[in-house]
C-alpha cells in the first residue's frame, strides 16, 4: 500500500513541475528587469499656437496660461518658451519633426492655432503628441468668445491633463476665498472673493466690515453658502455666485452659533453647526422645507460637518473626548443611523475634516505638540501622513479632482493659501494681492 | 364540671375505651378452661355393696391381670411401634445414604466432566500450538527459502556483473586499441572546441556586461508616474538592428495602469539607440528581448 | 490633565445651568449690537441722572463720575482671560466678575454683551464654538452673583477679531478673552 501511494505523489509532483515551468515567461528570450526609475515632472513642450491671421489680439496667451496650469500640478515640467523658439514653431502635425522633439527629451508636444470666426469669436484647434512614439494623442477644436479666453485655455489644460495622466483635470474651476483688509482706523474690512483656479479674476462677492467665515460651494457650483457677522452675531447665508445681482438669502439665525455650513451630496440639505440648544451640535437644515434634524446631543463641542460624497457618512469635529478629535455617524435617509464613532487617535488635536472626493481619504487640521499642519487619514487602513512642514496651517480643501488639497497657513505674519498633492510631494504658493487671506474653498468641477 | 368534660371528650373516652379493654382483658384471662376433671363416667359410677373379700380380691387380682395385661399389651404396642420407628428410621438412614451416595456420584461424574472438558480444551489448546508452530514453521521456511532465492539471484547477478565487467574489459581492451589511434585525431579536434568554449564564454560575458548598460540607460529614461506602484508590472518586447536602434516595443503584459504602461514605452523609446556589443554575431543575440518593468 | 479637570468642572455646572437656561429661554432679543466705538464716551453722571457723585467736600481726589468710567474701580476691569483650549475662570479674575455682578444686579437697567475670542491656533469654527464657552463661562458666573439673565447677552467672534497681532504666545495670550461691554448702564 505505501509503495502505491508515493508513487502517486511523486507523478503529482513531476506533473505539476510540468505545468509550472509552462506558466513562466518564455525562458528562451531574454528577461531584463528594471526596477529603478526617475521621480518628476514629464517634460512637455507646449508650442505658442499661431495667432497670427487674427484681427482682434485674444485678450490672454493661450500657451502662458497652459504651461502655468501644468506646471502647477507638480506632474509636468513645460519647456521654457525661448527654448522652444530654438527647436522649431509647427502649429499643426504636418509640419512636426519629432526627431528634433526627441533630441531635447521631450515626452510630448502640444502646437494648436486660433482663428477668428466673428468680432469676439474665436476657434482653437490642438493636436497633442507622443514624441518619442510620434503619434497623436488627441486634437480637437473648440469654439469661445473673447471673455472666455482664459477659461478656454484652462480647459485645454483639463484635457491634456487628462489625457498624459488618466485623471481629470481641475484647472477649469473657481476658488472661494476670505480677505481680511487693514481699513482706515485700524477697523479691518472683510471680501468674500471667487478667482480662478490659478487665482486669476478675484471678484470679490460680499463685502462687509464685520468677520466672514465657512464658504462652502453648493454641488452644482452656483452657490456659497457662509456665514456672516453682519448683525453683530453670526448668521448663515446662501448667495447666487454668478447671478448678476448676487442674490442672497439668510439662512439661519438661532440664538447662539449658526456656522460651518456644508451642502449636501445632492444639494438639498445643509450640515451646520448652531448652539441654539444650549451648547454646540450638529443639525441638518433641509433647504425646501427649513426643517432641522438634530445629529448629535452631547454637551461637548461638536461642529465642523463634512459630508461623505454618497450622502451616507457625516464626519465632525467634538471634544467630547477631552480635546478636538473627529467623529464620524453614519445617515440613512439624512437622519442619523449610529453612535458617532471616534476616528482620530493621533496627535493632540484634530479638527475640520473634508473627505476627498472618492471617499477614500480625510484631510483634517492635525495639532500635534504645538504644531497645526495639514495631514490626512487613508480611512481604509487608518494611517495617517501628515503633508505640511509649518506651524500655523488651516482650513484644508480638495480639488475636486482629488489630486490636491488647498489650504490657509502664514507666512512672513500673513495668511497666504497654499497647495499641497495628496501624496505630499508636490507644494505650491499662491500668490496674493493684499491682505490676509483665509478659509479657500475649491468649487466643485464645471459642468 | 360539664365544660370540663366537653373540653376533654376526646380523652374521657379514649380512657374509657382503655378500661373497658383492661376490663376485658382481665375477665378474658380468666382461666375458664376446664379444670382437668376426672373422667366420670356416669355408666360406671360404682354403687357401694357389700362385697365379699376373696371375691373381691379375686375381683383385684383380674384387674390386676387384665392391668397387666395391658400394659404388656401398651409395652408390645410401645415395642412395635420402637420397631418400626427403628426400621422407618434406618429406612430413612439407608435413603439417605443412597442420596448422599448418588450426590457423591453425581459430583463425581461433575467433576470426571470437567476435567474431561479441561482436558479437551487442552487438547484443543495443543493443537492450535500446534497448529500456529506449524505456521511459523511454514513462515520460516518461507522466509529461508525466500532467503535462500535472493541469495541465489544475488549470486546470479553477481556471477552476470562478473561477466559483464568481464565482457566490458574485453571491450575496453578493444576500444582502447581503437582509441588509440581515435584520439590522435580528436586531439585536433578538441583544441578546436576549446577555442570556441572560450569565445562563448567571452560573448556570454559581453552581454552581461551590455545588459547591465542596457539596464542602467533604460532607468534613466524612464520617468516613473506618480503614485503608489508597488505590485504593477509592466512586459515590454523589443526588437533591435545593428546600431542598437529600437525599432519595435510592444507590451505583452499590461500591468492594468495605462500610464504605468505608457511610461515603460516611452523609457524604451528615449533610451534608443541601446548600447550594444562590438561583436556582431555577440550583438545578434540582443536583437529581441524583454523588459519586465517592476517599480519598487 | 489639568485643563480636563478644569474643564470638566466647569461644564458640569455649566451643563446643568444651561439646562436651565433652555427653560428659562436665552438671548431671545435680537437687538444689534452697536459699533463699541460709539459706546460710553463720557457719559457722566454729572446731572445725577444714574450712578454715585462724590461729595464736593473732598476735592480733587475722588473720581467725580460714573463708576463704570472710573478707571481705578475694579469695574474697569472688562477683560478676562483664558489658558489655551481652556473656558475655565482664572482665580486672579474672579473679584472682577464679581464685582460686575453686583453692579448689574444692583442696576437693573444696566446689561452687558459678552464677547468670546480665541488665539488663531487650531480651526475656527472650533474656535468660535470655544469662545462661546468662554462668554458662556463668564456669563455663569455673573448669574450666581447677583446678575439676571436678561440683562447678559454673548456672542462669539472665535479668532476672527483678535486683540493683538502677532504669531506668538505674548499675542495669543492676549486673544484668549472675553471682553464685557456694556450696552446700557
Amino acid at each position: 500500500m505505501k509503495l502505491g501511494n508515493n508513487r502517486q505523489l511523486t507523478s503529482f509532483l513531476l506533473m505539476l513541475a510540468l505545468l509550472l515551468s509552462f506558466t513562466t515567461p518564455a525562458s528562451a528570450v531574454l528577461t531584463i528587469q528594471i526596477t529603478k526609475g526617475v521621480d518628476g515632472a514629464q517634460p512637455i513642450a507646449v508650442v505658442p499656437f499661431a495667432t497670427d491671421k487674427l484681427t482682434k489680439p485674444l485678450p490672454y496667451d493661450l500657451v502662458s496660461i497652459i504651461n502655468n496650469d501644468l506646471a502647477r500640478s507638480g506632474r509636468f515640467s513645460p519647456m521654457p518658451a525661448k527654448d522652444i523658439k530654438t527647436i522649431g514653431s509647427p502649429h499643426d502635425g504636418g509640419t512636426v519633426r519629432f526627431g528634433d522633439w526627441r533630441l531635447v527629451n521631450m515626452d510630448y508636444l502640444l502646437v494648436g492655432r486660433v482663428r477668428q470666426t466673428g468680432a469676439i469669436n474665436y476657434e482653437v484647434q490642438f493636436q497633442l503628441f507622443d514624441v518619442f512614439k510620434g503619434e497623436q494623442l488627441t486634437g480637437i477644436s473648440y469654439p469661445f468668445v473673447a471673455r472666455d479666453t482664459r477659461r478656454m485655455a484652462h480647459r485645454i489644460s483639463d484635457i491634456v491633463y487628462e489625457k498624459l495622466t488618466g485623471q481629470r483635470g481641475a484647472f477649469d474651476t473657481s476658488i472661494a476665498y476670505v480677505t481680511a483688509l487693514a481699513g482706515l482706523n485700524n477697523k479691518r474690512q472683510f471680501h468674500l472673493n471667487i478667482a480662478d483656479s490659478d487665482g486669476f479674476n478675484e471678484q470679490t462677492i460680499l463685502d462687509s466690515s464685520k468677520p466672514l467665515m465657512s464658504p462652502s460651494w453648493s454641488p452644482d457650483g452656483q452657490q456659497l453658502a457662509y456665514v456672516s457677522f453682519e448683525a453683530g452675531r453670526p448668521q448663515i447665508f446662501v448667495q447666487q455666485v454668478f447671478s448678476a445681482n448676487g442674490q442672497r438669502q439668510r439662512v439661519t439665525d438661532f440664538p447662539g452659533l449658526n456656522g460651518a455650513p456644508v451642502w449636501s451630496p445632492d444639494g438639498k440639505y445643509l450640515a451646520m453647526t448652531l448652539s441654539k440648544s444650549g451648547n454646540p451640535e450638529i443639525y441638518l437644515y433641509q433647504l425646501a422645507t427649513k426643517q432641522l434634524t438634530q445629529l448629535t446631543k452631547h454637551p461637548a463641542i461638536d461642529t465642523e460637518p463634512s459630508w461623505s460624497p454618497d450622502g451616507k457618512q457625516l464626519v465632525f469635529t467634538s471634544d467630547r473626548g477631552g480635546k478636538a478629535q473627529l467623529y464620524r455617524v453614519r445617515l440613512s435617509r439624512n437622519k442619523p443611523a449610529s453612535r458617532p464613532k471616534r476616528l482620530t487617535f493621533e496627535g493632540d488635536y484634530n479638527a475640520r475634516a473634508v473627505f476627498s472626493p472618492d471617499g477614500k481619504l480625510l484631510a483634517m487640521v492635525h495639532g500635534n505638540r504645538g504644531r497645526f499642519q495639514i495631514a490626512v487619514l487613508d480611512l481604509s487602513n487608518n494611517a495617517l501622513q501628515v503633508l505640511t512642514d509649518s506651524r500655523l496651517d488651516e482650513s484644508p480643501s480638495f480639488a475636486p479632482n482629488g489630486s490636491m488639497i488647498i489650504y490657509a497657513t502664514n507666512r512672513n505674519n500673513r495668511g497666504v493659501l497654499a497647495a499641497v498633492s495628496v501624496d505630499g510631494r508636490v507644494h505650491q504658493r499662491i500668490e496674493v494681492q493684499q491682505g490676509d487671506v483665509r478659509e479657500p474653498a475649491w468649487s466643485p468641477l464645471s459642468q | 364540671m360539664s365544660s370540663l368534660i366537653r373540653n376533654n371528650v376526646t380523652a374521657i373516652i379514649f380512657s374509657l375505651a382503655v378500661h373497658a379493654l383492661l376490663i376485658f382483658l382481665l375477665v378474658s384471662s380468666f382461666d375458664w378452661a376446664p379444670k382437668p376433671q376426672l373422667k366420670v363416667n356416669k355408666q360406671n359410677i360404682v354403687k357401694a355393696v357389700a362385697v365379699d373379700a376373696n371375691k373381691v380380691k379375686a375381683e383385684l387380682d383380674k384387674l390386676k391381670r387384665a392391668d397387666e395385661n395391658k400394659r404388656k399389651k401398651d409395652k408390645d404396642r410401645v415395642a412395635k411401634l420402637k420397631r418400626e420407628e427403628q426400621k422407618l428410621k434406618k429406612k430413612r438412614a439407608a435413603e439417605e445414604k443412597r442420596l448422599a451416595n448418588l450426590k457423591k456420584k453425581r459430583i463425581a461424574e461433575e467433576k470426571q466432566r470437567k476435567t474431561e472438558q479441561a482436558n479437551l480444551a487442552k487438547l484443543k489448546k495443543q493443537q492450535a500450538d500446534l497448529k500456529k508452530k506449524q505456521a511459523a514453521d511454514e513462515k520460516k521456511r518461507k522466509a529461508a527459502e525466500k532467503k535462500r532465492q535472493l541469495e541465489k539471484a544475488k549470486q546470479a547477478k553477481l556471477k552476470k556483473e562478473q561477466d559483464a565487467i568481464k565482457k566490458k574489459q574485453a571491450l575496453a581492451k578493444k576500444k582502447r586499441e581503437a582509441e588509440k589511434k581515435q584520439r590522435q585525431k580528436e586531439l585536433a579536434q578538441q583544441l578546436a572546441a576549446e577555442e570556441q568554449a572560450r569565445a562563448d564564454k567571452l560573448a556570454q560575458s559581453e552581454i552581461d556586461k551590455y545588459q547591465v548598460l542596457i539596464r542602467q540607460k533604460i532607468e534613466r529614461n524612464w520617468l516613473k508616474p506618480p503614485g503608489e506602484l508597488k505590485s504593477l508590472i509592466s512586459i515590454v518586447e523589443v526588437r533591435l538592428i545593428p546600431g542598437g536602434d529600437v525599432i519595435d516595443v510592444s507590451i505583452v503584459r499590461t500591468s492594468g495602469n495605462l500610464v504605468y504602461d505608457r511610461s515603460a514605452e516611452r523609457a524604451v523609446r528615449k533610451a534608443s539607440p541601446l548600447p550594444l556589443p562590438q561583436d556582431p554575431a555577440i550583438a545578434a543575440k540582443l536583437f529581441n528581448f524583454k523588459f519586465e518593468f517592476k517599480a519598487e | 490633565m489639568n485643563h480636563k479637570l478644569l474643564l470638566a468642572a466647569i461644564l458640569v455646572p455649566t451643563v446643568m445651568l444651561t439646562g436651565c437656561e433652555t427653560l428659562g429661554g436665552q438671548d431671545g432679543d435680537d437687538v444689534v449690537v452697536e459699533d463699541r466705538g460709539t459706546q460710553a464716551d463720557g457719559s457722566q453722571g454729572a446731572d445725577g441722572t444714574d450712578g454715585a457723585t462724590t461729595s464736593g467736600a473732598q476735592a480733587g481726589t475722588a473720581f467725580q463720575g460714573h463708576p463704570l468710567d472710573n478707571p481705578q474701580s475694579i469695574l474697569s476691569s472688562r477683560v478676562i482671560y483664558f489658558e489655551f483650549d481652556s473656558a475655565s475662570i482664572r482665580n486672579e479674575d474672579r473679584a472682577a466678575i464679581q464685582a460686575h455682578a453686583e453692579y448689574l444686579s444692583q442696576h437693573s437697567s444696566a446689561s452687558v454683551v459678552l464677547e468670546g475670542h480665541t488665539d488663531e491656533r487650531g480651526s475656527r469654527e472650533y474656535n468660535i464654538a470655544l469662545g462661546e464657552r468662554r462668554a458662556k463661562a463668564v456669563r455663569q458666573l455673573l448669574l450666581f452673583q447677583g446678575a439676571v439673565a436678561s440683562q447678559i447677552q454673548t456672542v462669539s467672534y472665535g479668532e476672527e477679531n483678535p486683540a493683538a497681532i502677532g504669531h506668538d504666545e505674548d499675542a495669543w495670550q492676549q486673544n484668549r478673552r472675553v471682553e464685557i461691554t456694556y450696552k446700557t448702564r
